[in-house]
């Protein structure tokens, strides 16, 4: 009976943190609806997320990766919904717009047993990168929130990205889905 | 007793043929993954493996960020490691960038079984290369790390934007055997 409660609390702090930066939007309600009671949620200070250069699947214009989540603590969690992810330059500013959201799978619970890795289909558009005008500049690392965080995890990253927002949407991002694999 | 030893040797004197390959392959660990396996499970191949550097679980320490050399099997099957990988550093085109990276010797070799789905990991030690005669290390910022498992002939690379040295002489990498889980040993 408490349950529903919470699930409220959760929500509602999930919306509170829609205003704090341009990738924390992304924040979701996903995982509030979810978790069996024996897991608790992910956090940030659990999770360390990673994009490996050699998981590369190409298609036109676009390269897909897995953006990996792995459970670095002693201890299962769960988590679900779109990560917020933007690209950041050397300066540790954001470049250009926060990721978009590839709405290809539905959202769900994923637990991640400890030292375990889950995944979300990440796409970097090549194309719209190096043909758009966007004013490449070399990337330094990916800031991601995961579902519901408020707080970030960076990994390495340093593919060109576009430094002029607005209008160039170069990466895009779908949720949160098991194992380590596309 | 006596036919493990042979054979032994058979491995070390195989793996030093491949010594003349390429500057990172001498790690391919000799004594190592002669010495280890448990019959079971099957060595971990660069295909088995994604290789990944921890930002998240950096530690700094005087002139030297240390990060976990993390090697996640994305394969279906348990695979094991034991020993030094081979790790070096590369620039956008794929060049390697001066010295592949030396051995700290501060974790003695263990066999190390890494469940599908699970990462172990080795500590890297990254010098701050401004600490070198900027003229014996030509300092650039490398794009990638490149690592060849414990025992295996072909590589992973992960993302790696940092300061490196474009010329040979100044060893700034540093690496430990692989070691259960998905954290560094401080």
């Amino acid at each position: 009976m408490g349950k529903p409660f919470r699930r409220l609390i959760a929500a509602a702090s999930a919306a509170l943190a829609i205003g704090i930066g341009s990738a924390a939007w992304a924040a979701t309600s996903a995982s509030a609806a979810s978790a069996p009671a024996a897991v608790k949620a992910c956090t940030a200070s659990q999770l360390s997320v990673w994009i490996s250069p050699d998981a590369l699947n190409g298609a036109a214009g676009t390269f897909y990766y897995p953006l990996e989540f792995t459970n670095h603590s002693g201890h299962a969690c769960a988590t679900g919904g779109y990560p917020g992810v933007s690209a950041l330059g050397a300066n540790g500013k954001q470049l250009g717009d926060a990721a978009a959201r590839n709405p290809r799978y539905a959202g769900k619970v994923v637990t991640i047993p400890a030292g375990g890795t889950a995944h979300a289909l990440f796409a970097y558009g090549n194309a719209e990168v190096s043909t758009s005008g966007c004013k490449p500049e070399t990337a330094m690392e990916l800031r991601v929130y995961p579902p519901n965080s408020k707080t970030a995890i960076h990994a390495f990253f340093d593919l060109p990205a576009c430094s002029l927002g607005g209008k160039h949407v170069y990466l895009t991002v779908a949720v949160i889905q098991p194992g380590t694999n596309i | 007793m006596f036919k493990r030893n042979i054979r032994r040797a058979a491995i070390a004197s195989a793996s030093a043929l491949t010594l003349g390959i390429g500057a990172a392959v001498w790690a391919t660990s000799a004594s190592a993954s002669a010495a280890g396996p448990a019959a079971s499970t099957p060595r971990c191949t660069a295909a088995d493996l994604s290789v990944w550097l921890n930002l998240g679980e950096a530690n700094a320490a005087a002139g030297t960020a240390f990060y976990p050399l993390e090697f996640t099997n994305v394969s279906n099957h348990a695979c094991h490691l034991f020993g030094y990988p081979g790790v070096s550093a590369l620039n956008g085109n794929g060049k390697q960038l001066g010295n592949a990276a030396g051995r700290n010797a501060r974790f003695k070799a263990t066999t190390v079984t890494i469940a599908a789905g699970g990462t172990a990991h080795a500590d890297l030690g990254w010098v701050d290369v401004g600490n070198f005669p900027a003229s014996k290390c030509k300092p650039t910022t490398a794009t990638l790390v490149r690592a060849f498992p414990p025992g295996a002939t072909h590589s992973d690379n992960g993302f790696a934007p940092l300061r490196s040295c474009s010329v040979k002489g100044e060893t700034y990498i540093f690496v430990t055997t692989v070691r259960p889980g998905p954290n560094g040993d401080g």
